[in-house]
This record gives structure tokens, C-alpha cells and sequence, in this order.
């Protein structure tokens, strides 16, 4: 409490000093937001016509431009928005939003102006951004649009599985990449033991994926960061959006409380996939009524904000979500009866307070909650006489406060700190039966408190030099043991020509958490523990150089080069399994290890015109190295994919003007290419002798007789993954409604890729479970 | 959890195929199995070529290979091969000795070093539990020198299809907080709170106190009445490692079948260099009780 006392104390101070700096005379800050929605629109443009002074607009839409005294003439633009422009005379502080209307063609000058600013002109490497559109129009499974999916797609990301949404990022581990919605940290992105994302594509406005130089506002992981934007919610208009996929449904509406002033977004969704699984047990189990399988999903996504004043705006996020699988065998005999379920919930929430300080000082506070809580259940009789249950259990209350000045268009500075109490309770577990019960692992948890202040930078060092420079410095409290840290970050950009620019970035990162799981399908049953006493955080340093170019009409290229050293990370001892009814803590069944990845990424888009997409590919490698696996020796990662290919494209039909309809027609198409995955897989076996006491035995004989050869974790590639995927997309859009029909067709020439290999017998099968898919869905929209 | 694949497999596709996967042509190696115990006056070694996990016939034996044996780097005899698969030497081990192994045939060469663990003794005392079945004590003091290994169980008879088996316990229930929790679940039976898979293994470097007292219960043996036969068995460093990792690979490879999504093997130990398999070493001491 002392601690968070100074920490205020400090922050107080800043404000001060910096808010007795920012009497600029000539200032134009303000908001730029969507016209027709009143949202807010991040990383929109403002410049002065005819110059390089410009700057962009922050995850909040607010911008602060310090300039001279003059007759001035200011752009806002935004792809997919008609720019605006006003002239003005500036003599003194002023405050201008634009509100930017939305349109559909997409000049040179706001190509090269966007482009510029984002991809050329900006210190920052490795970031990529997907809206909710964007992610919609790619071909995806059963006609579900997924952003983790979509996020594979770019250069860097590889995935676990086919279909599955884990994903690693430059040689990462899942949970090395802060996935954060609204700035809350959401521990499981997985429904449907991780074939779809928890992200409801109908609620999200956009994610932005960082993966070369890491903000030092962003922290606690040591991969990356994908950052997720909740929709705010029309200010204009009510609307709603209805769809049906083969798998899902979702529901969103949203829209004014009072008009320009706040404004709400709810959206749900669910799975009928237990209504398919009912059939389906109908048809197979005739003889075997007794049995019941059951799975379900549903998620809700919620926000409102509402503006106070210029000067002052609050919003309030909420997301939970729920999966839950059942299996029960009643065989009508007492001794019989067997029940097995497992689920797992997601549950965030943040309130946010947006205040202007001055128009040069911007500020956001945030205090949320973010909760995850696994349970697993085996029951042996009905009445629950004799069972077995364990969970684990997550729990992140912080609150953080992050603040922009702009002294001039050469300097901006953002700082910050966070305070984070977290609570981990892994497995605990009870049992339970007629002549005994008790609860294992109840005094294993762990208490944390996080402590961070940060402080970034961007400026320029010449005309062709610009940097941007951040220290993040904090310390994790857990089990009576300090572990301070300091993570400085760096990145400078040169700019060789107007359309040419190169950079460097080194980022160090800390991780207080971690996650052990032992398989690596992405199926969510892996397990989340904390930095203790006697296992540390997690470290890591980044390297990252790259050229950027772009070209006219909408082009751009950029190639990058990447190292990344890991310490400390977790992995599970070998033997151990997931959901074991084990009494000792998860620290005696975990190893701490080493890993390190380099590659190259090449990235070609066309971001305009009828034809938009990008072709990416990725050549890496990535390894781990524990003492006591794999006899010490280091082994390829399981996300280590040597090449990788991704091509993305859409094509635009002409628009048809039909009996007062417009009609839309889009053809995309997702062609994907990745070196098969590191899986440990015995290609011989060889003769085995019974343990001492075992010769004779009839227990595991058999077994013990022959044994499977393995040199390596990890020791066999599988055969190349590829894949072509197509969707055509139809929208009838009349005044009030719209209509969206979607044809997709996954794997079209049905290559049977491998999802998993197992014996049977003298038999190696390969199981593959994403053959030709073809899907249509539906949207309605009004 | 079959079930678990079938709901995966069905809303998500409606269809999985499955379609048989052949493995490419691998370089066959060299496995020697080996146990030195001080209690044979004969050492018998096990030597064959790998294959592919696909072949279901037996092992090939390794043809024109000349097997020795030494002992603290002295040579000590040739192996006699006595059939296809088998060699024998004529030899009795001596407790804290150290032996290496060498094979060779014409293009390749294997060897491997164990050194045989020391004498101890142990005490074994029987008690009868609630259940008027029988449960053990066994005391021993620890090897005050070096790291040491003990694996405790027990043997008796079972019945099974009919057939009589002299079996090792299918389990084994104790209270001892010391042992390796590598096999242990939280399973009370017996009185005990924990249930551990055939064997208690003990490490000496984790028990604090010089005198080991371990009260067990074997399970699934001789249930109505018979002989049982409690064991201590002191192993080297190798067997030990590969016990554990063989025990732990069993428990592993159950799920290879029946939920390999699952399933996450790792390699199994051998300290054969040029090979695999394993050449070890173990002294014990045993009690024989009558359970009548």
C-alpha cells in the first residue's frame, strides 16, 4: 500500500511539471472519429497540407498538434474515410474534432499519407493491424470469421495445429503474447478446445499485433502483444447485426443512450454444436441410451461510454464467456455410473476514465478485473457420494493510468504506471467419497503484486533519424521475494529516401506468469502459474532490423530480420500429465529452461484498389533447451516452422445498383503453405526387458518387451501443411437493411493434411480432421 | 475420452479421415540389455537390431558380434552367444565394482559402463492391517557415501484367466513422504494416502534422516493367501534413470492409442553409446513372508 501511495504521489508530480509546460500558444488537439457512428477512429492522420508536421491519433482518437502561429490549412484522413480539411488561423490554442465521413475511393495522396505515417515514417517495426472487416473477409472454417486465425496469416505467426488458434510469434510460446481486449488481459482466447477464438468478430473494431519493437507501455510478456479494440457503440443510430454460421450464432446491437453524448454494444453468441452432438448421439448410440455428451459455448461482449465533456470521457467493458463439456455413462448399475466434465470461463472487466489534462496532455486510467477459472469433475455415482474435483483459478485486479504529452510535433512522450494484485490457485483439488474427503493444494496459491512505471519517447534526431526510446521498470512481489527488473526499449527509424526507410529495434521484456501445458494442440487444458519463490520470471531480449518501402497505389514492402533469446521459460517434466490428481505442487512437475528463435519475414501488400492483400513469408527457426529434457540436449520448438507462406487476397466486383439495392460481391481467397510441425514420434522401436521383479509379471509385459525409439523431443517432421481456401461474399444493401450471404469452401483441393499420427497394431494412421469444408453463412444487418 | 475426439471430430467437419501413414526406411541400431546383479554367478546379455515400429516380427539378433566384458578396466571374458538373441558370460559381479560393456561387429561399436551398487541390509517386519491383509515395515540404513537408489515392492502370486502368475504388486500403498512422487497418485486404499505404481523409489539425497522406515501395503497380490516376497533394491545410477523413465513411458503410452491427441512421449534412457537399451546394475535384499 506504501508503495502504491508513492507511486500516486509520483505520478501527481509529473502531472504538475508537465502540465506547467504545456502552455504552447498554438496547439490543435481534439478528437477524429467515423461521422456516421461517433466512434472514435485510432490512428487516423491530422497534418498541415503541404508539410511534413503531422502527427496521428491515439487508441482513443485523440490528437495534440503543436505549431507556429499561422494561417494554416490542416488534413484528417483515415483509410476508408473521405478526408477532411479546414483552414484556420492560429493565433492560440485550439481545440477541432473532425469527423470523418466514410468513402468508399481512396486517393494517392491518402494512400502515401497513412502509409507514410504508420509503416515508413514511424520508429515502430514489426506491427501489424487487422480490423473486424479486414478478418471478415477472409476465408475461414465454417464461414466463422476469427481474428486469432487471421492473425496466422502474417509474417512471423506461426500456428500449432490446423485450425486451432494457437499461435506463436517469432519463435514464442501462446503465452508470450499478451492478448489484452480493451487493455484487460484475457488469460484463455479458446472456445471449443481452441478451434475458435473467444474474440466475437461482430464485437471487435480492430487488433493491432506488435511484434518487433514492444511500447514500453506494454509489458508482462516476452513474445508479443496483440491488442484487441472492443466496438464502442453507435452515438448516431441504433443498429444490429444477426448472423448464422454452421457452427454459431451472434447478436449485436448497439447505439445511442443519448445521442453524441454515450452510447451501448452488446453482443452474444453461442454454439448449437450440442444440438448437432444430440443428433448425432441419437443416430449412434440407439443401443446405448445411458450415454450423454454434451458440449456448449457462449460468449457476451458489452461496453458503454459516455462523454462528460471535451475534457472528459468514461467507458465501461465487460467480456465473459463460458465452455463447458459433459460426458455422463449411466449404466443403470450404481458401481457403473461415471461422469466426466470440464470447463473453463473467462470473466473481464474494466472501467476507463479518458481526461484531458491540457491539449497537450492527454490521460487514460483503467481499473479492471480480469478472471479465469478452469474445473474438472469425475463423478462415480449419481448422487455425488464419490467424487473427484479440481480447478484452477486466476484472478487480476490491477489499475493502471497512461499518459500522452506532446511538447511539439519533434517530441512526444508517454508514460505511466500499472499496479497489478494477482492471485493464482492452480489444481486445487477435492475428493470425495462415503468414508473420506478433503481438499489437496488448498495452501498452494500464490499472491502477487506488480508494480511497473514506464516512460517512451518518440523524437527526432535529424531530419532522416527518428527514435523512439522507453524504459519500463517494476518489480513483482510474490512469496516474500522481490524481483525487480528494468526493460529499456529502443527503435530508430531512418528515412533513406521519401519512399524508403530502414530500422532497428532491441526490446528487453519480463514475464511474471506463466503457462505449462503438455500438448501443444492449443487445446486449452494447460495450466497458468506465477513467478514464486522458487521460479523466476521469465526473460527476454528482442532484436529486430528492417527496410520498409512503398509505392504508389497503395503498395508496400517490407522485409525484416529477427532474434530473439529466451530465459527462463516452463516447461512440464517429461511423464506428466494434464488434470493429474497430484497433491504437490505444479512447481515439483515443471522445468526451467531456455529457448531462442531467429528468422526472416518478407511482406508484400496492396492496401487499395479492387484487388487488396498481402503475400507473406516467413523463413525461421526456433529451439528450446532444458537440462533435465531431452538429456539436455536442445530440441526444435513445437511451433517451429522453417518456411511459411501465407497468400491473402480480395477482389472487389464493380458494385450493381438494383431496384433501389446496392449490391456488393466480393471474391477472397487464402492460399497457406508452413514446413510441417516438430512432433515426438517413434519411427522404431527396439527390445525392452522387464524391470528387476518384473520378469514373470503379467502387468505391462507385453509393454515393457518392446520399447519405442525416440533420439530427440521433437525428432520428426511432418509433411508440409498446405491448403487453398475460397469465399464469395454477396451484400444487398438497401436503406435500412443489409444482407450478407457467404460461400466459402476450406481446402479446396481437399489435401489431407495430418492433424496427429497414432499406432494401432502394426499400423501408423494419420488422422486428419479439415478435409474439403464447404460452409454458408448469413448476416443481417439493419 | 474417445468421446472427446468424436464430438470434435463431428461438429467440426462431420468427417475425419484416416488413412494409414508409412514411415520411410530408418538406420537400423544396436540394443544391448544388460542387469549385473552380484546375486548370478551367470550374466546374461540381451542383443538385437532395432526395426520399424510397424514390424510386428520379432527382433533381428545381431549376426558375427564379439561381446566382452571388463571389470574396473581389466578385461574379464568374451559372451558365449547361445542363441540367436542371447549371450552369456560365466561371471559373478562384485558389489562396487565398476563394469563396461563393449560390442563390436565389423562397421560398428557400442559399449557401456555400470558400477554395481554396495551391500546393505535391510529389516523386514510384517503387520496385519484392518483388513486382514498384510502390510509391511522395512528398514534400512542409506548408502552415508554416495547418492544411492531403492526401489521397494513386493512379489506374490495372482490368478488371472485361470493362469497363476508370480507378479510384482500392481501398486503399492504407503504414507512415506520422502519417496519420489514420479508414480504416485493421490489414491487412498488401505489406510495409506498414497497409491504408487508397482515400486516406492527412494532417493537417498531426499531423505533427511540416515535410517530408513517404510510401512507399505502391496496390492493386488495374493488376496486370499500364499508367499510374498518383499523387496529393496539398491540400483545404479542408470538403471535407475531408466526404471523411471520405463515406468513413466508405460503410464504415457497408454494414452497412444486411446487418446493420442494427447499424448506426449519423450525419449526413453539409455546409456549405451552407439546403441540403446540399457546396461545396469542393482543389489538387493529380500524376505520371503507366508501368509498362512
Amino acid at each position: 500500500m506504501k508503495r502504491f501511495v508513492q507511486y500516486i504521489i509520483a505520478v501527481s508530480h509529473i502531472l504538475l511539471v508537465f502540465s506547467s509546460f504545456a502552455q504552447t500558444p498554438a496547439n490543435i488537439s481534439g478528437y477524429v472519429t467515423d461521422a456516421s457512428s461517433g466512434e472514435k477512429l485510432t490512428g487516423a492522420t491530422i497534418f498541415v497540407s503541404g508539410s511534413s508536421k503531422g502527427t496521428t491519433t491515439n487508441e482513443f482518437g485523440y490528437f495534440s498538434l503543436s505549431l507556429p502561429p499561422a494561417q494554416v490549412k490542416i488534413e484528417a484522413r483515415f483509410v476508408g474515410f473521405e478526408p477532411f480539411y479546414t483552414e484556420m488561423k492560429l493565433n492560440s490554442d485550439t481545440i477541432v474534432n473532425f469527423q470523418l465521413r466514410p468513402g468508399i475511393s481512396i486517393g494517392e495522396v491518402e494512400i502515401k499519407a497513412t502509409n507514410q505515417q504508420e509503416f515508413l515514417l514511424s520508429p515502430s517495426i514489426g506491427v501489424n493491424r487487422l480490423t473486424a472487416r479486414e478478418v471478415e473477409k477472409i476465408p475461414a472454417v465454417l464461414g466463422e470469421p476469427d481474428l486469432l486465425k487471421a492473425i496466422q496469416l502474417l509474417p512471423g505467426v506461426s500456428f500449432a495445429t490446423e485450425g486451432t488458434t494457437g499461435f506463436s510469434v517469432r519463435g514464442g510460446s501462446p503465452d508470450q503474447t499478451l492478448i489484452q481486449l480493451d487493455g484487460v488481459p484475457v488469460y484463455n482466447v479458446n472456445h471449443l478446445w481452441g478451434f475458435m477464438s473467444a474474440f466475437n468478430n461482430d464485437a471487435v473494431y480492430e487488433a493491432k499485433l506488435y511484434k518487433g519493437s514492444l511500447p514500453a507501455r506494454f509489458g508482462g510478456r516476452l513474445s508479443s502483444v496483440l491488442d484487441v479494440g472492443m466496438k464502442e457503440g453507435n452515438l448516431k443510430k441504433r443498429q444490429g447485426t444477426f448472423s448464422l454460421s454452421p457452427i454459431a450464432g451472434h447478436f449485436t446491437l448497439e447505439g445511442p443512450l443519448k445521442k453524441d453524448k454515450a452510447s451501448f454494444m452488446i453482443s452474444g453468441r453461442t454454439t448449437w454444436a450440442n444440438l448437432l452432438i444430440l443428433a448425432y448421439q441419437k443416430l449412434e448410440n440407439q443401443n446405448n441410451e445411458n450415454q450423454v455428451l454434451t458440449y456448449g459455448f457462449w460468449d457476451i461482449n458489452a461496453k458503454t461510454n459516455y462523454i462528460i465533456n471535451q475534457n472528459n470521457r468514461v467507458y465501461l467493458s465487460f467480456y465473459t464467456g463460458r465452455d463447458a463439456y459433459m460426458m455422463e455413462d449411466d449404466a443403470n448399475i450404481h458401481s457403473d455410473y461415471m461422469k466426466f466434465s470440464y470447463n473453463w470461463q473467462n470473466l473481464t472487466g474494466v472501467l476507463r476514465w479518458n481526461h484531458v489534462f491540457s491539449p497537450v496532455l492527454f490521460a487514460n486510467f483503467s481499473l479492471y478485473n480480469s478472471r479465469f477459472r478452469q474445473e474438472y469433475l469425475n463423478q462415480f455415482d449419481k448422487k455425488g457420494d464419490e467424487m473427484y474435483k479440481g480447478y484452477n483459478n486466476l484472478n487480476d485486479l490491477s489499475q493502471k493510468g497512461d499518459f500522452d504529452w506532446t511538447s511539439d510535433d519533434r517530441l512526444k512522450i508517454k508514460f505511466g504506471y500499472n499496479i497489478s494484485l494477482q492471485k493464482f490457485s492452480p489444481e486445487i483439488i477435492s475428493y470425495q467419497s462415503d468414508s473420506t474427503s478433503f481438499v489437496l493444494n488448498k495452501d498452494i496459491f500464490t499472491n502477487n503484486l506488480i508494480t511497473e512505471v514506464y516512460l517512451e519517447a518518440d523524437f527526432d534526431l535529424t531530419q532522416q533519424l527518428k527514435a523512439s526510446a522507453g524504459l519500463r521498470a517494476g518489480n513483482i512481489l510474490t512469496e516474500g521475494k522481490n524481483y525487480p527488473g528494468l526493460q529499456p526499449r529502443l527503435s530508430i527509424r531512418h528515412l533513406v529516401t521519401e519512399q524508403v526507410s530502414t530500422k532497428l529495434s532491441y526490446s528487453r521484456m519480463n514475464q511474471y506468469l506463466h503457462q505449462v501445458q503438455n500438448t501443444t494442440l492449443g487445446i486449452p487444458t494447460e495450466l497458468w502459474v506465477s513467478s514464486t519463490g522458487k521460479i523466476g520470471p521469465g526473460k527476454s531480449d528482442l532484436y529486430s532490423a528492417g527496410v520498409f518501402w512503398t509505392k504508389g497505389n497503395g503498395y508496400r514492402f517490407s522485409s525484416e530480420v529477427y532474434y530473439t533469446n529466451l530465459k527462463n521459460v516452463l516447461r512440464y517434466k517429461d511423464g506428466t500429465l494434464a488434470l493429474k490428481e497430484r497433491d504437490d505442487s505444479w512447481e515439483d512437475f515443471v522445468e526451467t529452461g531456455k529457448g531462442k528463435s531467429y528468422g526472416v519475414e518478407l511482406m508484400a501488400e496492396k492496401t487499395t484498389g479492387k484487388l487488396t492483400g498481402w503475400i507473406a513469408y516467413t523463413l525461421s527457426k526456433s529451439t528450446r533447451q532444458f537440462d533435465e529434457i531431452n538429456f539436455g540436449k536442445e530440441f526444435p520448438y513445437e511451433y517451429d516452422r522453417r518456411h511459411q507462406l501465407n497468400i491473402n487476397t480480395n477482389y472487389c466486383f464493380n458494385e450493381i445498383l438494383k431496384k433501389g439495392k446496392t449490391i456488393k460481391r466480393e471474391l477472397s481467397a487464402s492460399f497457406n503453405y508452413a514446413s510441417g510441425k516438430y512432433i515426438t514420434l517413434a519411427e522404431q522401436e527396439y527390445q525392452g526387458i522387464p524391470l528387476p521383479l518384473m520378469e514373470g509379471s503379467r502387468y505391462g509385459a507385453g509393454w515393457f518387451a518392446r520399447r519405442s525409439l525416440m533420439n530427440s523431443v521433437n525428432n520428426y517432421q511432418m509433411p508440409a501443411f498446405h491448403n487453398l481456401n475460397l469465399s464469395y461474399r454477396i451484400e444487398r444493401q438497401s436503406a435500412r437493411k443489409t444482407y450478407v450471404w457467404n460461400f466459402s469452401v476450406y481446402n479446396v483441393y481437399n489435401r489431407l493434411n495430418p492433424w496427429y499420427y497414432y499406432k494401432q497394431g502394426d499400423k501408423l494412421k494419420q488422422i486428419t480432421i479439415f478435409p474439403i469444408i464447404p460452409s454458408v453463412s448469413f448476416t443481417y444487418k439493419w | 475420452m474417445r468421446h472427446f475426439l468424436i464430438i470434435l471430430c463431428f461438429f467440426l467437419v462431420s468427417c475425419v479421415d484416416e488413412v494409414e501413414f508409412f514411415l520411410p526406411e530408418k538406420e537400423k541400431i544396436i540394443t544391448i540389455n544388460c542387469l549385473l546383479n552380484p546375486d548370478n554367478d551367470t550374466i546374461k546379455a540381451q542383443i538385437t537390431w532395432s526395426k520399424l515400429i510397424t514390424d510386428q516380427n520379432n527382433f533381428n539378433s545381431v549376426k558375427e558380434i564379439s561381446v566382452s566384458l571388463f571389470e574396473e578396466g581389466e578385461f574379464t571374458g568374451h559372451f558365449l552367444q547361445s542363441d540367436s538373441t542371447h549371450f552369456y558370460l560365466a561371471y559373478q559381479v562384485k558389489p562396487g565394482k565398476k563394469y563396461r560393456i563393449e560390442a563390436s561387429t565389423v562397421t560398428k561399436n557400442v559399449w557401456a559402463e555400470t558400477r554395481v551398487p554396495v551391500d546393505f541390509e535391510a529389516c523386514f517386519t510384517a503387520i496385519k492391517d484392518y483388513a486382514e491383509s498384510f502390510d509391511y515395515i522395512v528398514s534400512f540404513l542409506k548408502n552415508s557415501t554416495e547418492e544411492s537408489y531403492y526401489w521397494i515392492s513386493a512379489k506374490g502370486f495372482t490368478w488371472y484367466n485361470g493362469n497363476p502368475f508370480y507378479d510384482i504388486a500392481s501398486s503399492v500403498y504407503s504414507d512415506y513422504s520422502f519417496a519420489d512422487d514420479f508414480n504416485r497418485l493421490v489414491d487412498q486404499g488401505y489406510g495409506y494416502m498414497y497409491n504408487y505404481e508397482y515400486y516406492i523409489r527412494l532417493n537417498s539425497n531426499e531423505v533427511p534422516t540416515d535410517s530408513i522406515n517404510v510401512q507399505f501395503h502391496p496390492n493386488s497380490i495374493n488376496i486370499n493367501d500364499g508367499t510374498q516376497e518383499v523387496f529393496v533394491l539398491s540400483v545404479d545410477y542408470h538403471l535407475d534413470k531408466y526404471m523411471k523413465s520405463s515406468i513413466l513411458l508405460e503410464e504415457i503410452d497408454m494414452y497412444a492409442e486411446d487418446v493420442p491427441i494427447v499424448y506426449a512421449p519423450f525419449p526413453m534412457y539409455s546409456n549405451i553409446n552407439g546403441g540403446t537399451g540399457i546396461f545396469g546394475s542393482y543389489n538387493s535384499v529380500s524376505e520371503k513372508f507366508d501368509r498362512k
